[in-house]
């Protein structure tokens, strides 16, 4: 290609055959018409589109659990094993992902991995590779959970995980209390490590986590729909990068929140309530914690979480911490 | 009544585009960890309550009816007499008290800088405000902007649905040293950030008047390619006076030096890329350096249009005395041939485009197809020249809204670059059939062979 710089400046000729083609238009200035414009637009009114029901067809297939041959538990500790009623529960609240989008599907299979990586390696930084007990607890055993039938289908197992009062430690996200994780893989190797008698905890054998069919998330209570997992990833992702903008640190956040649950706290730090405030730590009185404000002070153990599903009688706490409730 | 804040250290941990406008979610994500313009946000529940409880909806539809023109105004005069409830207007002034002024005032629409549409500039911004009812008034301008005709027939375009509510972000206004916009990745090499600056307000950018421009190779090797523009002695500042942007000389000492320091460059290319990183997406993001050299993001929406694919098209054997212009200011690649509709100037001030022939009248004439030669694509301009296929802007590089609605529309898009004809917009006519070849480096505009 010639470099412009060596192109010769044949301004006469150009504007030769610009006269030449031109066929004699007139050149006039115009205001701007708009009258000529026709107008279309759409009413006020709201349509909503209704949310489909899942439907699952009649068991056909018998399940395939994949993985360790290790005999897994026959006592869950930390886990109640859901009901089949409940894994009916669980798999209605899944989003599939063939249902959605191509964009958000690639999207939604990346958040639901890096979420739990990202939450299970700030545990285990903060505990210790094997006291996972501190902060996660699984939510059932996937070589047992029975889904294959209901779906009909081969080699899928449901795995569901709790990562709880994790704004004890984690100082970007002191407004995050528990994230529940339940994923429907095909073709993984999911399995329950029990060698831990405060607790077991989820893993994978040689085949991995498998093919992404489906998940759910529950954050502090709320569940999630797509676009707000992968919203809630971007939170994880730029908080975890450049930090979260409190004006105190966590430390100084679980210190003012101490004095507030005994009612201790001195006259003038209105800011700091408000900062609190803002982070739904205590409520509009500023006087009581919040489910979340209590979680950040209060250390528990995976065995008590489990002894929390079967016992709590406040119905606001339980549906936040009860992992089959989605609503 | 739904109200966010735009607070440090606010929590917005998920999305809600439906309440609080593309613009809106984007904010409140970003105010997490960035230092974001403070303010609120009035949710678009807000706006339909107000609609419904002053019972607007009937008067609305009834001057849609009328002529687009008349129509807007109509509806204008409507939300104008129309009264805030008093709930509504007590909850607005403990937020209005609380933002340094004067405060900019702009719209938020459910599909506005979403991944694909950037309603870019179609609906209004109010700047300046610094007194209560004038920022009542500022809010009913931005919900009436709401039916403004080009609003309309962008949504209408791209048969859009959900345009029927609208958020409202009330920011704190920035007095810039220096501001841009930034790409991650750049639009040219998707291997590099792209930042283009200039001295005050980054309107100048955006309307493609001169500016400097940084190719981050590298944010660890500190690599960054600079363009520094000795044409940028403008700069645009907000005049709190007259209550508008003004142009203004910039002081000589300014002049052909560069805006932005590495540093700030190297800042902004790292702010940009986590983003990018956050979303998954390309991103661009406008962003603002105050006196203390505090860096401000403006706003991050995705890159709308596709990112161009890495197969280059190879440009035709044109000789070089057929060749009317050369640029490297490239976005979307292709070959086009056909009849060119020229708009020689754009008189921003009294709203006025200086155009060869009846514009309207040209884009239904060359209804095939045409090649648009103009110095940029204000959102005025856009509705007029729908069948464009291709474009050239003499004075936009590739930001700016010509070449963001270019990549939006799919159409070619050919950026400033030289000329061999000495002012082409008053030599080339419209109705003369040229050609336009653009590749993704380089691009040119050719006279047609006479055989």
């Amino acid at each position: 290609m010639t470099n412009l710089d060596d192109m010769m400046y044949n301004n006469s000729l150009i504007i030769d055959r610009i006269n030449s083609n031109y066929n004699n238009k007139s050149y006039k200035k115009i205001d701007y018409d708009l009258s000529n414009m026709t107008n279309s637009y759409s009413s006020l009114s709201k349509t909503y589109t209704p949310i489909q029901q899942r439907t699952y067809t009649p068991i056909q297939q018998r399940a395939i659990n994949w993985g360790s041959d290790t005999l897994v538990s026959s006592e869950p500790r930390a886990y109640i094993e859901p009901s089949q009623a409940d894994v009916e529960k669980v798999l209605e609240a899944i989003h599939m992902v063939e249902k959605l989008p191509t964009d958000v599907q690639r999207q939604l299979i990346e958040a639901t991995r890096e979420i739990r990586y990202f939450i299970d390696g700030q545990i285990r930084a903060r505990f210790g590779a094997t006291y996972h007990f501190n902060a996660i607890r699984c939510l059932n055993d996937p070589q047992t959970t029975e889904v294959n039938r209901l779906l009909s289908l081969r080699n899928v197992q449901l795995a569901g995980e709790e990562f709880f009062a994790l704004n004890r430690f984690m100082i970007n996200f002191p407004d995050i209390a528990d994230v529940q994780w339940w994923a429907l893989y095909q073709n993984g190797s999911w399995h329950l490590d029990t060698w831990n008698p405060d607790g077991e905890h989820l893993d994978t054998g040689v085949n991995g986590w498998g093919n992404l069919l489906g998940s759910v998330l529950k954050v502090n209570g709320k569940v999630l729909e797509p676009k707000e997992v992968i919203a809630f990833y971007r939170t994880i992702l730029l908080r975890n990068e450049r930090g979260f903008r409190t004006n105190s640190p966590l430390n100084r956040l679980q210190t003012i929140l101490r004095l507030v649950d005994s009612g201790t706290l001195p006259r003038g730090l209105d800011e700091q309530l408000e900062e609190l405030g803002d982070l739904s730590l205590v409520d509009s009185s500023g006087k009581v914690l919040t489910y979340a404000g209590k979680s950040m002070i209060t250390p528990v153990k995976a065995i008590e979480r489990r002894r929390r599903q079967e016992t709590e009688t406040d119905e606001e706490v339980k549906r936040i911490i009860h992992p089959i409730i989605f609503n | 009544m739904k109200i966010a804040k735009l607070k440090s250290g606010k929590p917005y941990l998920f999305t809600d585009v439906q309440s609080w406008g593309g613009k809106g979610d984007n904010l409140l994500k970003l105010n997490e960890v960035f230092n974001v313009p403070q303010g609120f946000i009035i949710s678009s529940e807000t706006f339909t309550e107000f609609v419904n409880k002053s019972e607007l909806s009937d008067k609305i539809s009834e001057a849609l009816e009328s002529s687009p023109e008349e129509a807007h105004s109509m509806i204008k005069d409507i939300f104008h007499k129309a009264k805030f409830s008093r709930d509504l207007v007590a909850r607005l002034k403990i937020e209005f008290k609380q933002i340094k002024k004067p405060m900019a005032v702009r719209s938020s629409s459910i599909d506005e800088d979403g991944s694909t549409n950037s309603f870019a500039g179609q609906h209004d911004s109010i700047l300046g405000v610094t007194d209560f009812n004038a920022f009542l008034t500022a809010v009913k301008n931005v919900y009436a902007s709401l039916f403004s005709q080009r609003a309309i027939q962008y949504r209408n375009r791209h048969e859009l649905t959900n345009g029927n509510a609208i958020a409202v972000v009330v920011q704190e206004m920035v007095n810039p040293i220096v501001s841009g916009v930034a790409y991650s990745p750049s639009p040219r090499d998707l291997n590099e950030i792209l930042i283009e600056s200039t001295w005050g307000l980054c309107t100048s950018i955006v309307e493609g008047r001169p500016c400097d421009i940084y190719r981050v190779v590298d944010t660890v090797t500190e690599n960054i390619i600079s363009d520094i523009s000795q044409k940028k002695n403008e700069m645009d500042v907000f005049s709190p006076i007259k209550k508008r942007i003004e142009t203004k000389k910039v002081s000589k000492i300014k002049i052909g030096i560069s805006s932005l320091t590495d540093e700030q460059a190297l800042e902004v290319a790292k702010t940009i890329k986590s983003i990018e990183r956050a979303y998954g997406m390309p991103m661009d993001m406008e962003f603002a350096y105050d006196k203390n050299s505090n860096l401000y993001v403006l706003q991050a929406r995705p890159l709308t249009g596709i990112v161009r694919n890495e197969v280059n098209i190879e440009l035709p054997d044109v000789p070089p005395s057929r060749i009317l212009v050369r640029s490297k200011n490239t976005r979307n690649q292709g070959i086009y041939e056909g009849p060119v509709v020229v708009v020689r100037g754009i008189d921003h001030v009294n709203r006025r485009f200086d155009v060869d022939g009846d514009l309207i009248q040209l884009n239904k004439d060359f209804k095939e197809g045409y090649i648009l030669l103009t110095p940029e694509v204000p959102p005025q301009l856009e509705q007029h020249v729908s069948n464009a296929k291709a474009m050239y802007a003499t004075e936009c590089g590739t930001t700016g809204h010509a070449a963001a609605i270019a990549v939006e529309k799919g159409i070619i898009y050919l950026g400033r670059g030289n000329s061999n004809v000495q002012n082409l917009l008053a030599t080339i006519r419209s109705g003369m059939r040229i050609g336009i070849a653009v590749s993704n480096d380089e691009g040119i505009i050719y006279l047609l062979d006479d055989k």
